[in-house]
This record gives structure tokens, C-alpha cells and sequence, in this order.
């Protein structure tokens, strides 16, 4: 019943947009700077969140969600140009329609592998739209009985997962990562005492470190660096040929679609993973469902339809948790916390509540955005390959000063240039020894949160932590923490090991397995 | 990333840079009130800032352990002896720059000197348009041995720049006229200009041109967007950036001024 309401006033909102000249042209504008910087390969949809929060500073907050929603619903979808023509994802998320993409472009037919992303992309962005009103006020209403000891543990465990599931190399080094971006959210003077934190007698450092410097350093200097230092060029685009919207071929593949929408949503409300994890596991998913396997990898088309299905419908399930618990679900989304925080909106059970306008409203941008999406995909394609034959040295540059720009506008302060300088430098060597961004990002968002919430908790339990124990949600994420760490542990291996081989025995044992 | 040998190895090293820093945490928190009275509240262990460093620095000097321990197991203690080693051999030998660490060291020098230097005390046109010169014109031929005499133009161009304002020749000058620092700025902005077109050679002249274009436009581009669209102010309006109110408010749109 709350659904259809929420549904109602998501289309009173949709129509009032609509009659806004300023929100519509915002809407396409930060789409199409979206879907540019998707295709760029370097430019990721982080990064475009992060330079364009603070383009939006003077905007007011309706007009602001528009433009930084449209320009990550664009960005993850553009991603799909550069892997199709050019083989080279220009986002992570598109890794996996590059597998199939790229040789369907070789063999002539990139305009329909395009029509399919884009239809699939839109269709994926609603799916997470319907997701995010859904399911936002169930979880506000849960969010509402957590106690300070959960929300700890949820931020916990929200940079453990991170930590795990994002890692290139070790799973210790996520973590390190998430520490390490836990210990730079402590700096400054601390909430609960007004306290100064590791601030080394430095005023600048007393309110904190701001996060859109070190988002704009984390990942816009390494990308620039990175490739400018290993001279990425871009190769030969593919022809594009003709885009048409391609729904025969895209709802052919329903069964495809539920599912690459299903594992977007949830792996979208899993703190920290985004959308490339959510791509690869649909394409998994996929391929293991599919009659033809043999065709993922060689040009499917389904393969397309899944990745790029879940990528975006990603998008409605990483604010999920951003809405009602102030978790951010993927690294653009933690951008977005940002973002919400610089127009005085708390993102946490409380934020709905306050303002009840905001989730339908979310659900309208999303909506809106995906017709822009496809509106732009289908009829300025073109348009957008042409940015794909910028050189790399000359975009390079002007990312880097871009960076400069958002990083000083935040409080037109030049210590914030400093600091970004230097982040970015370390954290392309942290890239390079195979240390994640993105926990470190999501450690930095939730340290207060998790600071916080311990302190208080042990001061409502006057220092007891038995109620971590005997609350059910506490308890379960207690244990989930426990099973994440010791995973890593070898004698935690050597037990899958042995369940793995006992797995494997069993069809032996009934007569029909490998055994014979 | 790195391969996966090199890798372990730079575990191994990195490993110590973690427990260092862990064990540093847990120290600098060791200051902070714990157990005391704070500002007439009393402060018992549990709300004590100290609290949280505590789990991070033991956190990380535990993990920074694992860390170290997996690398030797993968590389044994031939690869420990080889980190200790590359330790020491930093500060006996200096083997010279490969192209990788010629072009990651163009790259930072550039983005630091703009940083801590230009973009504080130039103004922004010509600090970016300096920036954007640099990165372009070593970039943008592919040749390693033409990056690294630009490279090497565009330090000792910054030397003077520097000494001018260490000295605090720079402040003197601001306090009399306050675009002072705008003049050796577009000095040497223009002097890199014509001794990098030099070192590009006859035949790459025009790229080089067009590059020094695209520089000077972008900057003039984004000015006008951030300043007059988006009300962003830059971090030293100078010379040039003043030059643009004027036209802006005087002669464009007398009524705003």
C-alpha cells in the first residue's frame, strides 16, 4: 500500500519535473557529461560524481540530486561505448560487456550491440528505481530499532566486505585499505569531547579531513598519473553503424533481465562493491544459466544484456543503504553522501522521515534519467564516439585541473589542495601494490559513524559489550564480521577445502558422478 | 599493478610502513584523555577518544603482521634479504631513471610545483595554462628523450620561481603591487613556451602549436563557467582573472557592477 502512495507521489514529482525548463536541461546535460565520462577510459563515474558535487554547491538540492544522479546513471552506461568499439571498458563496470561487445563491433554489428546496452542499461535503471522505493522505507522502518551498537557493527562490516570483495590481490590488503581510511576520518577535533585528533597542531586540521578532496586525489590523480605514465592510447574505434533500440532482442531475454536486475539490486545494497562486481556476477550468473555457453565470450548477446542490465539497476541498490542507514552502496554513491551532507540532508533512517518528498523524488530523477539515457543513446551516439578520439595527453591534463578546481571550490580552501595532492600520489602507489580505493573511500565515510556509534553504545551499556551478544541484528552481524575474518584464516580454507572435496564425493558415493 | 613477484616484495616493505604507522596510531592516542575529566564531564574508558585509534592502530599493526608474513612465505628469505637490500642500496646507489619513472616523475613534479607553488601565488589563467603546457607538450609526442628535456625546462624554469618566493621577494612585491607574482608567472610560462617549442624541433612546430592553444583556451573556458555561472572562485584571481571582471562587469554588464 506505502508502495503505490510512494508511487503516487513519484509521479507528481516526475510531472512537476518535467515542467521545470532548468531541471530537464540539467537532466540532459549531466547525463550526456555522464555518458561522456563513461566512455572515456580513466573517467569513472566516481570521479564524475565527485567533480560535479561541486559544480552544484549553489544549486538547490532537487536540482542538484538531477544532476549528480544523471550524471551516474550515464556514466555507468557509458562505460558500454569504449568496451564495444574500442575493447577498453571505460568504466570497471563495463569490463564485462567488453568480453562480448567488442567482438560483436568486430564482426560489423556495434550499432545493434549498442541499441542492446542502452535499452538494457534503461531497463536496469528502473528496475533499481523500483527497487530503491520499494524497499528504502521497509529498511527505514528496521533502521529505526537499531540501537548504536548495530550501526557500528554495520559500518564495521560494510568496510570488511569492501575490504574483501573489491581486493585485486590479497583480501588483507582491503582491509588495510579500510583502515587506513577509517584512521583519516578521525582526524579533527572529535564529536563526542571536541577533542583534537592527530591534527599535529595544524588549525586546518581541526573540522576534519574533507572527503571530496580526497575522492577527487584518490581517484583522479592515480588515473592521470597511471595513464599518462603507461601511455594508455586509445585503439581504433570500431564503425558504429546504425543504433536502434533493439526490445525484440533485449526482451527476448527476459528470464536474463529479472535475474541481472535481481543480482544488481542486491549486490548494489552490499556496502562498497558497485557496479563492476555487480556486472561480473551477473555475467557469471548468466553464462552459467544459459543453453549456450559457449557463445559468452565470443559475442552473445545475452552476456551484453546481463552485464549491462545489472551495472545499472546497481545504481537504485547502492542508495538503498545510503538512504535509510547512511551506508554508502558503491563508491559513487559514497560520493553522493557527500554530496547530500553539502545541501544539509543526513543520509540515515532519519532522512526519509524528515523529508518525505526525497524518495519519490529520488524515484522520478531515476526514471527520468533513464529516458534521458536512452534518448541520448540512441539518437547522439555519434556525438559521443567522437570524444573517444580525444588524445589522452590533452584530456589528461584537463582531468587533472578539473580536479584542482572541484578540490578548491569545496570552501574555497587551498589546504584542501594540499591534501589532495599528496592522497593522490599515495594512492597510486597503493593501486599499483594491488591496495583497493575503494574501501579506503568507504572507511573514511564511515569512520565517524562507526567512532561514534562504539562510543556511544559502550556509554548506554556503561562499558558492557553484552548487548552486541543478545540483540538479533547485532548478533547476526557479530557473527557475519567473525565468518568474513576468519575466511582469510588457512585452517578456515583447509575446512572449505575438506567440505569441498566431501561436496564432491557425494554424487561418487550415489553411482553417478566423476567416480566411474 | 605490479607483478606478482614485485609485489610480495613491496608487501614485504610495505608491511613495515603498516606496523609503523599502526604502532604510531596507537602511541599519539596513548595522549589522549582517557579515564580523566574532560571540560567537567567525567570520561571513563569507553568514551574516550582514544578508543577507536586504539582498534585501528592494532588493527593495522596486526594486519601489517599477516602482511609481512605472507610475502615470506611466498618469496622466502631470499626475497627479505632483496627488500633489505633495495633499502640499503637506497642510500649508496642511484641508478638512473627508467622511461616508466622519467614519465611518473614529469606527471607528479608538474601536479606539486602547480599545486604548492603556482596555484597559490599566480594567477589561475596563467597557473593552469602553465600546468597544461607542461603536461601536453612532454606528453603528447610519445618521445621519452624530448619528455625529459622539457622535464627538465619546465625544473629549472620553477628554480627562480622558487627563490623568488623563499626569499619572500614575492610577498615585497605584492605588497606594492598586488599582481606582482602574475609577471615572472607569464614570464616564464612564455619562456617555457618558446624554449619547449624550440627543443620539439621545425617538424612538430604546428602539433606543438595547437597544444599551446588548447592550454590558453581551456583555462579562459572554465573561468567564465565556474566564476560567472557558478559563482566558484579560484585560488589566486590575479592579473589575468582581473582583467576578465573588468570586461565582465565594466563592459559587458555595467548594471552588476
Amino acid at each position: 500500500m506505502q508502495f503505490l502512495t510512494l508511487l503516487g507521489h513519484m509521479a507528481a514529482s516526475t510531472g512537476s519535473l518535467l515542467i521545470s525548463p532548468l531541471a530537464i536541461a540539467l537532466l540532459f546535460a549531466s547525463v550526456f557529461l555522464g555518458i561522456v565520462f563513461g566512455a572515456l577510459p580513466g573517467l569513472t563515474a566516481t570521479l564524475g560524481v565527485a567533480l560535479l558535487t561541486t559544480v552544484t554547491y549553489g544549486l538547490d538540492s532537487t536540482l542538484a540530486m538531477v544532476s549528480l544522479l544523471g550524471i551516474y546513471v550515464g556514466a555507468v552506461y557509458g562505460g558500454s561505448y569504449s568496451a564495444v568499439l574500442i575493447n577498453v571498458p571505460g568504466t570497471p563496470a563495463s569490463a564485462a560487456t567488453a568480453l562480448d561487445g567488442y567482438p560483436l563491433a568486430c564482426r560489423g554489428e556495434a550499432g545493434k550491440a549498442l541499441g542492446v546496452t542502452t535499452t538494457a542499461s534503461a531497463i536496469g535503471t528502473v528496475v533499481g528505481m523500483i527497487a530503491v522505493i520499494a524497499f528504502s522505507p521497509i529498511i527505514t522502518r528496521l533502521a529505526l530499532q537499531f540501537t548504536s551498537f548495530e550501526f557500528f557493527l554495520l559500518a564495521f562490516f560494510g568496510i570488511l566486505i569492501s575490504g574483501s570483495l573489491v581486493t585485486p590481490d590479497l583480501v588483507l590488503k582491503g582491509w588495510i585499505a579500510g583502515f587506513l581510511g577509517l584512521f583519516l576520518s578521525l582526524v579533527g577535533r572529535d564529536r563526542l569531547q571536541s577533542f583534537p585528533r592527530f591534527t599535529f597542531g595544524l588549525p586546518q586540521l581541526d573540522s576534519g579531513i574533507d572527503v571530496v578532496p580526497i575522492l577527487l586525489g584518490a581517484f583522479g590523480i592515480p588515473q592521470m598519473i597511471g595513464t599518462l605514465k603507461d601511455r594508455i592510447a586509445i585503439k581504433e574505434v570500431q564503425k558504429l553503424g546504425r543504433i536502434l533500440p533493439e526490445f525484440r532482442t533485449v526482451l527476448s531475454r527476459f528470464p536474463d533481465i529479472v535475474r541481472s536486475s535481481l543480482i544488481g539490486v542486491g549486490i548494489g545494497a552490499v556496502p562498497g562493491l558497485g557496479e563492476d562486481i555487480a556486472a561480473w556476477t551477473s555475467y557469471g550468473a548468466a553464462k552459467k544459466a544459459s543453453k549456450h555457453p559457449e557463445e559468452f565470450g565470443k559475442g552473445s548477446y545475452s552476456a551484453i544484456v546481463a552485464s549491462e542490465t545489472a551495472n545499472n539497476s546497481c545504481i537504485g541498490g547502492a542508495l538503498i543503504p545510503l538512504y535509510t542507514l547512511g551506508i554508502p552502496g558503491s563508491p559513487p554513491a559514497a560520493m553522493l553522501l557527500g554530496a547530500l551532507m553539502l545541501h544539509g540532508l543526513t543520509p540515515g533512517p532519519l532522512l526519509l522521515i524528515e523529508n518525505p518528498k526525497f524518495l519519490p523524488e529520488t524515484g522520478a530523477i531515476l526514471l527520468l534519467a533513464a529516458a534521458a539515457m536512452w534518448v541520448i543513446g540512441i539518437f547522439l551516439a555519434k556525438q559521443v564516439v567522437k570524444v573517444l578520439r580525444i588524445p589522452q595527453p590533452v584530456l589528461m591534463p584537463i582531468v587533472g585541473l578539473l580536479c584542482i578546481i572541484g578540490s578548491y571550490s569545496l570552501g574555497n580552501n587551498i589546504f584542501n589542495l594540499y591534501l589532495m595532492v599528496p592522497i593522490g600520489i599515495v594512492a597510486y602507489f597503493l593501486g599499483e601494490m594491488g591496495y583497493p580505493i575503494a574501501p579506503l573511500v568507504i572507511g573514511m565515510i564511515l569512520g565517524p559513524m562507526a567512532d561514534e556509534s562504539l562510543r556511544r553504545a559502550l556509554m548506554v551499556s556503561q562499558g558492557s559489550f553484552a548487548p552486541m551478544f543478545t540483540r538479533p541484528v547485532s548478533l547476526i552481524l557479530v557473527i557475519l564480521i567473525v565468518l568474513t575474518v576468519a575466511s582469510q584464516f588457512p585452517f578456515a580454507k583447509k575446512l572449505t577445502d575438506r567440505l569441498a572435496v566431501f561436496t564432491k564425493k557425494a554424487p561418487a558415493a550415489c553411482g553417478d558422478g566423476e567416480g566411474k | 599493478m605490479l607483478p606478482k613477484e614485485r609485489l610480495r616484495r613491496a608487501d614485504i616493505l610495505f608491511s613495515f610502513l603498516v606496523v609503523l604507522a599502526g604502532a604510531a596510531i596507537v602511541i599519539n592516542a596513548m595522549g589522549f584523555p582517557r579515564g580523566a575529566e574532560l571540560s567537567g564531564v567525567r570520561n571513563d574508558w569507553y568514551v574516550s577518544p582514544a578508543l577507536m585509534p586504539y582498534v585501528i592502530g592494532t588493527g593495522l599493526v596486526l594486519m601489517g603482521i599477516a602482511l609481512f608474513f605472507t610475502g615470506l612465505k611466498e618469496t622466502g628469505t631470499q626475497g627479505l634479504r632483496e627488500v633489505l637490500g633495495s633499502i640499503g642500496g637506497l642510500f649508496i646507489r642511484r641508478p638512473a631513471p627508467g622511461a616508466g619513472s622519467l614519465r611518473f616523475l614529469a606527471v607528479t613534479a608538474t601536479v606539486v610545483l602547480t599545486v604548492f607553488l603556482y596555484m597559490p601565488r599566480v594567477d589561475f589563467v596563467i597557473s593552469a595554462a602553465f600546468l597544461l603546457v607542461a603536461l601536453m607538450t612532454m606528453f603528447a609526442f610519445e618521445d621519452d628523450a624530448l619528455l625529459r628535456r622539457l622535464l627538465v625546462l619546465y625544473l629549472l624554469l620553477a628554480a627562480p620561481m622558487i627563490a623568488y618566493f623563499a626569499s619572500g621577494l614575492g610577498a615585497r612585491f605584492e605588497e606594492a603591487f598586488y599582481y606582482a607574482s602574475d609577471i615572472p608567472g607569464g614570464l616564464f610560462l612564455v619562456l617555457y613556451i618558446l624554449l619547449a617549442a624550440r627543443t620539439a624541433g621545425r617538424e612538430r612546430r604546428r602539433r606543438f602549436l595547437r597544444l599551446v592553444l588548447i592550454a590558453f583556451a581551456v583555462p579562459l573556458i572554465l573561468v567564465p563557467v565556474f566564476k560567472y555561472l557558478l559563482y566558484i572562485p579560484f585560488p589566486r584571481e590575479g592579473g589575468v582573472v582581473a582583467l576578465m571582471d573588468y570586461v565582465r562587469f565594466d563592459l559587458l554588464d555595467p548594471v552588476q557592477e
